[in-house]
């Protein structure tokens, strides 16, 4: 099956005085699953909504596959979705659930069977057919739910924070399914959550919406290595900022490490740099400029990474996570720490 | 344990306010002094009485199906509203509770009489030269009892209403079900249960009605309840408590009938798709 391709065109929403979307765009190739990443209220499930068909746009445009939406019911619009609380009709079985979009359709009473059967067995189902919603645990609802979104191969599929109701544990294991049948039917997603593991562990790309806006569009690890802004390096992992002092022929100070780094976009004004990239200087290393001193605060230990915060000369405090080699012994709690990066790891951040 | 001492205070209460008096109604009914069952066959052997009895029948299964057809929309229209407008309307369906009804009996008889503002009004457009026979119809008594029963139906079907998830019926939309298809499909048969509830419950009240009948019927539209007090003021008790038992017999074995059969279709239903 083909995916279909999704375009968001200038598209704002408000309720009353409220705006919930503003100016967005967004363009989904065929068979690509797409995150919406963003906090309650940033607009991302204002944004699933309108492209279901449950509200309409203020102003812009939706297309699928280049057909504007505007005017188009959600039963015409051939998209599957998954439900934040999983909306399974109480009072139908699970097999009754997973046929109802093929019965809709006036698909052949044989087929449904064939066709629900092979759904449910997708989701491992099978044997549970004859239930009621009721009786299943929270993961198998989730999993019906699934199977019903894709039972009809819908070329569009949304999931709305599907997962948010379940514990961790089971979440994974429901990540891994979604990305099995997302490879197996090959229809484009458009995932809604405000979970930045699962946006990072199963899409193509991840738009990080806030306040009704798209602040950054990129895949998963160019989102990590390179957040543009202060909210986005701080929504997705762990970050140190660091505000820059004039940046002046691709040079700028950090003022909190009192060192100068090559920096090659003029706007930046902070960086941004993960924990994991900071270097701890050992023993004797030569200090050249790019080393900066602080003294280690507190510390845990996780095995083969250790955590540790370091407090400037400055008064600020960083993380640090590194990896431990064996051998090497880290600066403890109290003692001198002396750190590096390279600065190709420090993304510069734009003035939000 | 506790938890059934803190029950205590409830069963006594039904002990003493219901299920005393039932037993002297039994008593009463099957004792003169010793056990007899003259006031039954009394009661069965009358034609008037069981015409009577049938009346009350047929009177309480039309008020609450007529409240059925005319109060399930109208609680449907108060749902699909904003939450925020929800209650005001809820405030107008229950209004007309607060005034007794004995009062709004006879605001009917100001409204269906022969110099009533129905003819009145009739006659100065000039569409009937002389005034319509309304008051002391069973006509009357149908609209006298409904304009009585609705809100406790629109009460019920409304409180089931809002139990049902909205999102529900958002899926069934993006799954391909038309407004209609998703109405039949996921509303009705989760709203049935409610509207059965309040069907029945209007039925039963019907069933002991007594004002509407006696003030805005006509001779033929007596109810059991209107024999009942009739018998009564007669100090007939006896053949008053007959009457109450069979009136309780009847209503109890139709409630188990309906509910047999409103189980049953919902379970059909389900088992059709």
């Amino acid at each position: 099956m083909q995916g279909s391709r999704i375009h968001f065109e200038k598209v704002t929403k408000s309720f009353g005085t409220a705006i919930a979307l503003s100016d967005f765009n967004l363009d989904i190739a065929p068979g690509e699953f797409v995150t919406l990443l963003g906090a309650s209220g940033s607009g991302k499930s204002t944004a699933l909504n309108i492209l279901a068909g449950f509200s309409d746009a203020t102003s812009g445009e939706v297309y699928i596959d280049g057909r504007p939406m505007t005017g188009v019911a959600p039963e015409n619009r051939n998209v599957g979705m998954v439900f934040q609380n999983f909306a399974l009709f109480p009072h139908k079985s699970v097999a009754e659930n997973v046929a109802f979009p093929l019965k809709m359709r006036k698909v052949p009473r044989a087929k449904i069977e064939r066709r629900v059967k092979a759904a449910l067995e997708m989701v491992r189902l099978g044997e549970f057919a004859a239930r009621k919603p009721a009786v299943l645990s929270g993961g198998q609802r989730q999993r019906v739910a699934l199977a019903r979104a894709v039972v009809f191969e819908p070329p569009v599929l949304l999931m709305d924070e599907c997962l948010s109701a379940l514990d961790l544990k089971l979440r994974e294991e429901l990540q891994d399914e979604i990305r099995r049948i997302h490879r197996e039917i090959g229809t484009t997603v458009l995932f809604v959550t405000h979970d930045q593991t699962e946006a990072l562990t199963m899409s193509d790309r991840i738009a990080i919406l806030e306040g009704g806006k798209i602040v950054q569009i990129d895949a998963p690890e160019a989102l990590y290595d390179r957040p543009r802004t202060r909210f986005v390096a701080d929504f997705i992992g762990q970050s140190n900022m660091f505000d820059l002092a004039t940046v002046q022929n691709g040079q700028a100070d950090v003022p909190d490490m009192g060192i100068t780094i090559p920096v090659v976009d003029a706007n930046a004004v902070a960086i941004s740099l993960r924990p994991e990239r900071i270097r701890v200087v050992l023993g004797d290393a030569p200090a050249d400029k790019s080393v900066f001193e602080g003294v280690v605060e507190d510390e845990t230990f996780f095995g083969p990474v250790v955590a540790q915060t370091v407090r400037l000369a400055s008064g600020r405090v960083l993380d640090v996570r590194s990896q431990r080699s064996g051998h090497d012994r880290l600066p403890h709690a109290g003692e001198t720490i002396r750190l590096a990066f390279d600065p190709a790891d420090a993304a510069p951040l734009a003035a939000d | 344990m506790s938890k059934r001492l803190t029950l205590l205070p409830g069963i006594a209460l039904i002990l003493i306010l219901f299920l005393i008096p039932v037993g002297i109604v039994f008593q009463q009914g099957l004792f003169d002094p010793a056990f007899t069952i003259e006031h039954f066959t009394r009661f069965a052997t009358r034609g008037a009485y069981m015409r009577i009895f049938w009346n009350t029948l047929q009177v309480s299964a039309v008020v609450a199906l007529a409240c059925l057809l005319i109060g399930y929309p109208i609680a449907y229209f108060i749902v699909r509203q904003p939450t925020a407008r929800r209650p005001f309307l809820m405030f107008l369906v229950l209004v007309p509770m607060w005034m007794s009804i004995l009062a709004r009996t006879y605001a009917w008889m100001v409204v269906l009489g022969k110099e009533g503002i129905i003819n009145q009004t009739l006659i100065a457009l000039g569409i009937i030269d002389t005034p319509i026979q309304m008051l002391f119809t069973t006509g009357a008594v149908y609209v006298g009892m409904v304009q009585i029963m609705l809100p406790i139906l629109i009460v019920t079907c409304f409180s089931s209403m809002t139990e049902i998830d909205q999102s529900l019926l958002r899926a069934a939309r993006i799954m391909g079900a038309s407004p209609r298809k998703a109405f039949r499909e996921v509303f009705l048969p989760l709203s049935a249960e409610g509207a059965i509830t309040g069907t029945l419950i209007v039925f039963i009240l019907s069933m002991g009605f007594f004002i509407v009948p006696a003030l805005i019927g006509g001779r033929k539209d007596t109810m059991m309840a209107n024999v009942i007090s009739g018998q009564v003021s007669q100090t007939n008790w006896g053949f008053a408590a007959a009457l109450a038992i069979v009136l309780l017999a009847a209503t109890l074995l139709i409630l188990t009938l309906v509910r047999g059969a409103s189980a049953k279709l919902v379970h059909h239903h389900e088992e059709a798709h």
